[in-house]
C-alpha cells in the first residue's frame, strides 16, 4: 500500500517534469525524495544545491553536487542528482553518462531510486 | 627623496610605449648619454655667443669685422662713411630680420611639435591610467581543504596545510590567519575567501581529530557539517614579463605604511604638482657635496611614471618626458589615485621567474600575511625595499636590510608616525621573513603546465595572462608533497646503491582520485620546481608489463577464460610477416609449464601472457587498450602484448583510471572552476565520463591486480592495509621501471628511468613501487572495498569449474558464470589448445 502511494506520488512528479520548466521541477522533485545519504556534509551540499536550483543557477548546483560526490563518490543518489541537474540544464550527454554511473552503484532493491533513474532516462530519451 | 642609482626595476618589461627603448639597447644608449650633457653644453655656449654677437651688432658696425665676401661693399662704405651709416643700419636691420624670421619660424615649429608631443603624452597617460592599469595574471589555487566529520586527516597534514596557507600558530587564535592546537583539539581562525561558489567570511573553527579522522567540527554557531579552509596559491599564468601583483585599495593599506612611504620617498608628495623643484635642488646640492650621485630628486609621481610608462634609461629626453608626464598625471588624477597606483606598481622583489610588484604581494611574499596584518618593523622593511629591492632584500642581504629598516623606523619616529618607544621596540625585533620555499609561495610547474593546457581549450592564453582570472584546481598539496618527498628520497637511495648512477635518475608521477579522475599530484621531474621538460606529459617510454592487464582483460571478456584457467608458460615463438621471429622470455629465464591465469599475471610471466594474447587476438588486446583510454597509436605487433609500446605516465594513468573506476572512462582533469577577478563563476568542471565497461568485468579484472599486490611482483605492498591493486612494469633491458596501483581513494602511476634511455640495475618492483608505497603511506591508505557483484566458484586442478561442494580452488566470477554447466566433481573439461607456430595462425 505504502509503495503504491509512493509510486503514485512519483508519477505525479513525472507529469510535472513533462509540463514544467526545470526550476519548477526542482520544487516538485526534491521536496518528496529522501536524500540517500546520512552524511551531514552531503546533506548540507544537497541543500545548497537545491537552493542554487531554485535560483536557476545550474552551474552552481552542479559544483555543490560535485563536492558531495567527492565525499561519497559511489553514492548513487549523488550521481542521480548530478544527472538530473545536467538534464535540466540541457547537458543531456552528461546526464546520460551520470545516469549510467548511478546505475553502477544503485542497489537493486532500492525501488525508489531505480524508478527515479528510469524516470530520468525517459526524460532524456523520451 | 629617492636615490636613483639604488633604484631597481625588473629586467624584463613589456608594457611598451612608443618612447621605450629595449633593454638590449640600453648599454649603447647609456654610453651615448654620457656624452650628451657635454654636447648640450657646447651647443648652449655657442648659441649664447651667437646671441651676444647679434645683440651687439649695431655697435660693432663702427668697426665691422665684415665677412670677406662682402669686402666690395665694405670698401664703398669706407669711401662714403656718413652716407653709408644709414645704409649700414638698414643692412643690420635687414640682417636682424633675416635672423628673426627663421628663428621665429623655428620657434613656431618647435612650439607646434611640443604641443603635438604634449597631446600625445597626455593621450598616453590617460589611456594607460583610465582603464585597467595592469595585466593581471590568472591566480591558480589548489583544492581547498574541505573539513567534515569522518574526513581522514592526519594532524601533521592539517598542520602542514595551515602553514602552507600562511597560518601562524598562536597561543590564542584570536585573529584571522592564526591557529592554536591543544592535543587533539584545534582552533583555526579562518580568513575570508572568495570561493568559486561564493565568498565566505572569516570564521573561528573548533576542530577535533581522533584516530586521524575529524571527529568534531564547530564554529560559534554550533556544530557544522562542512567547512572549507581557503586554498593554497600554487602559481600564476603570467604574461611574458612575468609580473605578478596582488592589487590593494588605498583604504586597505595600513596608514602607517602610507605615511612611512611618503616621508621616506617624497615628503612633499601632497604639496607638489608632480615635479618638486625643491626636491631637485636638494638632491643637486647633496650630490654636489658628495661629488657623486647620492640622492635623486624624483617625486613619487615621477617614480610611478618611470615604472609605469617608461624604461630605466637615463637620458635627458627620458627625464623630460618623465617630468611632463608627471605634470599631466597630476593634472588629471588626484593624489590618492596616484598613490594607490604607486603602491600597486612598485617593484619589490623577484621569486624565480616571477617579479613581485606592489606592497600587497610583497607582504605575502616576504612575511606570509596580508598587508593589513603587518607590524611596524615589517612595514619599515618593505618601505626600505623601494630604494633597491635586490640590494635590500631581507633574505639575501639581511644585515643591509635591517640597517635600512632601522633607518626608516627612525624616520617614522622623527615624523611622529610611530612613537620613539615603538620605534625602539621595532628595532629590537629580528628580521624574520617567511620561507620563500613554503607551500604558499612555491610553484608547481608540472601541474601548472597541464592546467594551462587544459584551460586553453576554453580560454584564450591572453585572457589567462591578463584578466586576473582565478583558477581553482584539483591539486592536493599534501599528496603532491608526499610524492615529491617519496620520489626524492627513493631516487637518492637507488643512486647510492649502484655505482655510476649518481644524478642520472629521473622520475615522473601522476596521482589521481580513484573515482573522479581529478589529478591530485603531478611530478614532471625529480626537481619538482623545474620549469622544463615535463616527463609526466611528454616522456613517452616503453610501458613493459603495465600493458599486460589489457591482455587478461581481453581474455576475461572473451568468455573463454577465468582466473583459474590454465595457460601454458612454455617458450613461445611467433614468426612475423617478414620472417622476424619473436621469442619472449620470462624475467628469470625459466619456464613454468601450465599455470593458472592469475599466476601468469601476478608473476608477470611473459611467455604465458604472450601466448594468451596471441590466442585471444592482438586486435582484441589493442581494442581493450583503446577502450581503456589510450589514444596514442598502438601498432598491432606481438611485442605490444608485453608492453613494447611507448606511453607517457599521464596516458598510463588514463588507462588504469578506467580500471580503478570500474569502467568509467573520464578525461583526467586539473580544473574545478574558473571565476573572474571579482569572483563571478565563469566555468565549473564537474565529473564527466562514459561507462565503457561493465563494472562486473572491471571488478573481475581488479581481482587479478589485487593478487599482484597480495602475492605477486608487488607483494612489497602487502604490509599495507589490503586489498590494494597494482601492476609492476619493466621495459626491455630495464630501461624503464613502472608501477601503477590504486587504493580506494588514489590511483598512482610512477615512472623511473634515465633521460638517455640507459639500462638500470632495477625493475618496476624495486625502482618505482617504493615511491608509490611511500606516497600512499604518507597520505594514508584506504583499502579497496569488497567486490559488490562477484560470486565464488570452485575451480578444479585442471581449470574446470566445479560444483559447489567439490574440492578445488575458489575464484571470483561474474554471477553470469553460475549459469554455466558445472560437471560433477573431478570430471575435467577440455582445455584450450596451444602450440601455434605463426601469429597469422592466431589471427585466423
Amino acid at each position: 500500500m505504502v509503495r503504491l502511494v509512493v509510486i503514485s506520488l512519483l508519477l505525479t512528479g513525472l507529469v510535472g517534469c513533462a509540463t514544467n520548466d526545470g526550476a519548477n521541477n526542482a520544487d516538485a522533485d526534491y521536496g518528496q525524495y529522501r536524500d540517500g545519504s546520512e552524511h551531514p556534509a552531503v546533506l548540507m551540499l544537497f541543500k545548497q544545491s537545491d537552493n542554487a536550483v531554485q535560483a536557476g543557477n545550474w552551474s552552481a548546483a552542479m559544483t555543490y553536487l560535485d563536492q558531495a560526490r567527492r565525499i561519497e563518490p559511489r553514492n548513487p543518489y549523488v550521481l542521480y542528482r548530478q544527472a538530473w541537474a545536467s538534464a535540466q540544464s540541457g547537458d543531456t550527454e552528461r546526464a546520460r553518462q551520470l545516469l549510467e554511473r548511478a546505475r553502477v552503484y544503485v542497489n537493486k532493491d532500492d525501488e525508489l531510486l531505480n524508478y527515479r533513474l528510469y524516470e530520468l532516462e525517459f526524460q532524456i530519451n523520451p | 627623496m629617492s636615490n636613483p642609482p639604488g633604484k631597481e626595476t625588473p629586467t624584463r618589461r613589456t608594457r611598451s610605449t612608443s618612447s621605450k627603448t629595449s633593454t638590449n639597447t640600453a648599454p649603447v644608449n647609456a654610453t651615448r648619454d654620457k656624452k650628451t650633457p657635454k654636447k648640450a653644453a657646447s651647443k648652449t655656449s655657442k648659441s649664447q655667443a651667437l646671441e651676444k654677437t647679434t645683440k651687439t651688432g649695431p655697435k660693432k658696425s663702427v668697426k665691422p669685422k665684415a665677412p670677406k665676401a662682402k669686402s666690395t661693399s665694405a670698401n664703398s662704405k669706407t669711401a662714403k662713411p656718413v652716407a653709408n651709416k644709414g645704409a649700414a643700419a638698414k643692412v643690420a636691420s635687414t640682417k636682424k630680420r633675416q635672423w628673426k624670421l627663421p628663428l621665429l619660424s623655428l620657434l613656431a615649429v618647435f612650439t607646434l611639435l611640443f604641443a603635438v608631443w604634449m597631446v600625445y603624452l597626455d593621450a598616453e597617460v590617460r589611456k594607460a591610467f583610465d582603464g585597467k592599469k595592469w595585466s593581471l595574471p590568472a591566480k591558480v589555487y589548489a583544492r581547498p581543504l574541505t573539513l567534515y566529520p569522518g574526513l581522514l586527516l592526519p594532524p601533521e597534514q592539517l598542520e602542514a596545510e595551515l602553514q602552507w596557507a600562511d597560518y601562524r600558530p598562536a597561543a590564542l587564535a584570536d585573529r584571522p590567519g592564526t591557529y592554536q592546537r591543544n592535543g587533539n583539539e584545534w582552533v583555526i581562525f579562518r580568513r575570508g575567501f572568495p570561493f568559486w561558489d561564493g565568498s565566505e567570511v572569516t570564521r573561528r573553527i573548533n576542530l577535533k581529530i581522533n584516530n586521524q579522522r575529524v571527529s568534531g567540527l564547530a564554529d560559534i554557531e554550533g556544530n557544522q557539517p562542512l567547512i572549507r579552509l581557503e586554498p593554497q596559491y600554487i602559481g600564476g599564468i603570467f604574461p611574458a614579463h612575468n609580473e605578478d601583483r596582488e592589487l590593494v585599495r588605498l583604504e586597505d593599506v595600513p596608514p602607517v605604511l602610507v605615511a612611512a612611504l611618503i616621508v621616506t620617498e617624497d615628503k612633499h608628495f601632497f604639496e607638489h604638482f608632480g615635479v618638486s623643484p625643491y626636491g631637485i635642488a636638494r638632491a643637486m646640492m647633496a650630490n654636489a657635496r658628495a661629488g657623486k650621485m647620492v640622492q635623486g630628486g624624483s617625486t613619487l609621481t615621477q617614480q610611478l611614471v618611470k615604472n609605469f610608462f617608461l624604461t630605466n634609461e637615463r637620458t635627458i629626453t627620458r627625464k623630460a618626458q618623465e617630468a611632463f608626464m608627471s605634470l599631466l598625471l597630476e593634472l588629471h588624477y588626484d593624489k590618492e589615485e596616484i598613490l594607490e597606483a604607486y603602491i600597486n606598481e612598485i617593484y619589490l622583489g623577484q621569486a624565480g621567474r616571477r617579479a613581485i610588484h606592489g606592497f600587497g604581494l610583497a607582504s605575502r611574499f616576504y612575511f606570509g600575511k596580508p598587508l593589513k596584518e603587518l607590524n611596524s618593523a615589517e612595514i619599515a622593511t618593505l618601505v626600505g625595499l623601494v630604494k633597491g629591492a635586490s640590494f635590500y632584500n631581507p633574505r639575501r642581504n639581511p644585515e643591509r636590510s635591517k640597517n635600512r629598516r632601522d633607518l626608516i623606523l627612525s624616520i617614522m619616529a622623527d615624523n611622529q608616525i610611530i612613537t620613539q618607544a615603538e620605534s625602539l621596540r621595532a628595532k629590537q625585533r629580528p628580521l624574520i621573513t617567511a620561507s620563500p620555499r613554503r607551500g604558499g609561495q612555491r610553484e608547481y610547474p608540472a601541474f601548472l603546465e597541464l592546467a594551462k593546457e587544459q584551460l586553453q581549450k576554453d580560454y584564450r592564453l591572453q585572457d589567462l595572462q591578463t584578466e586576473g582570472l582565478r583558477i581553482f584546481t584539483t591539486l592536493d598539496p599534501w599528496v603532491q608533497n608526499a610524492v615529491e618527498n617519496s620520489a626524492d628520497a627513493h631516487l637518492n637511495r637507488l643512486e647510492n646503491r649502484s655505482t655510476g648512477l649518481k644524478g642520472t635518475l629521473e622520475t615522473a608521477a601522476v596521482i589521481t582520485s580513484t573515482d573522479g579522475g581529478e589529478i591530485r599530484a603531478l611530478l614532471g621531474a625529480r626537481d619538482a620546481s623545474f620549469f622544463g621538460f615535463n616527463r609526466a606529459l611528454n616522456a613517452k617510454r616503453a610501458i613493459g608489463s603495465l600493458a599486460k592487464p589489457a591482455v587478461f582483460l581481453a581474455a576475461l571478456r572473451s568468455g573463454k577464460y577465468h582466473w583459474g584457467s590454465f595457460i601454458d608458460d612454455s617458450p613461445v615463438t611467433v614468426e612475423g610477416r617478414n620472417g622476424d621471429v619473436w621469442q619472449p622470455r620470462n624475467y628469470d629465464l625459466k619456464s613454468n609449464g601450465d599455470v593458472p591465469m592469475v599466476d601468469a599475471l601476478t608473476r608477470s610471466l611473459n611467455q604465458a601472457t604472450a601466448r594468451l594474447g596471441m590466442t585471444v587476438g592482438l586486435g582484441n588486446v589493442v581494442d581493450e587498450m583503446q577502450r581503456l583510454g589510450v589514444s596514442s597509436d598502438l601498432p598491432a605487433y606481438p611485442s605490444l602484448l608485453l608492453g613494447a609500446v611507448s606511453l607517457s605516465p599521464l596516458e598510463v594513468a588514463q588507462m588504469y583510471q578506467t580500471i580503478a573506476s570500474e569502467g568509467f572512462l573520464m578525461p583526467l582533469r586539473t580544473i574545478d572552476a574558473v571565476t573572474t577577478a571579482e569572483g563571478d563563476m565563469l566555468s565549473s568542471y564537474a565529473i564527466r565520463g562514459q561507462q565503457v565497461y561493465d563494472p562486473v568485468l572491471m571488478e573481475w579484472l581488479r581481482f587479478g591486480l589485487e593478487q599482484v599486490v597480495a602475492t605477486g611482483t608487488a607483494r612489497a605492498l602487502n604490509s599495507l592495509p589490503q586489498p590494494l591493486a597494482g601492476k609492476t612494469g619493466t621495459s626491455d633491458d630495464q630501461r624503464d621501471a613502472w608501477f601503477a596501483g590504486f587504493d580506494n581513494r588514489h590511483l598512482g602511476v610512477i615512472w623511473v628511468g634515465q633521460d638517455d634511455n640507459s639500462p638500470m640495475p632495477f625493475t618496476g618492483s624495486s625502482g618505482a613501487l617504493p615511491i608509490w608505497k611511500s606516497t600512499l603511506q604518507r597520505v594514508g591508505v584506504e583499502p579497496l572495498t569488497a567486490p559488490r557483484t562477484l560470486v565464488d566458484i570452485t575451480v578444479g586442478d585442471d581449470g574446470t569449474l566445479m560444483g559447489d561442494h567439490c574440492s578445488g580452488k575458489v575464484y571470483p566470477f561474474p554471477p553470469s558464470w553460475l549459469d554455466n554447466e558445472r560437471p560433477p566433481c573431478n570430471s575435467g573439461t577440455k582445455r584450450i589448445g596451444e602450440e601455434i607456430k605463426s601469429w597469422f595462425d592466431w589471427l585466423l
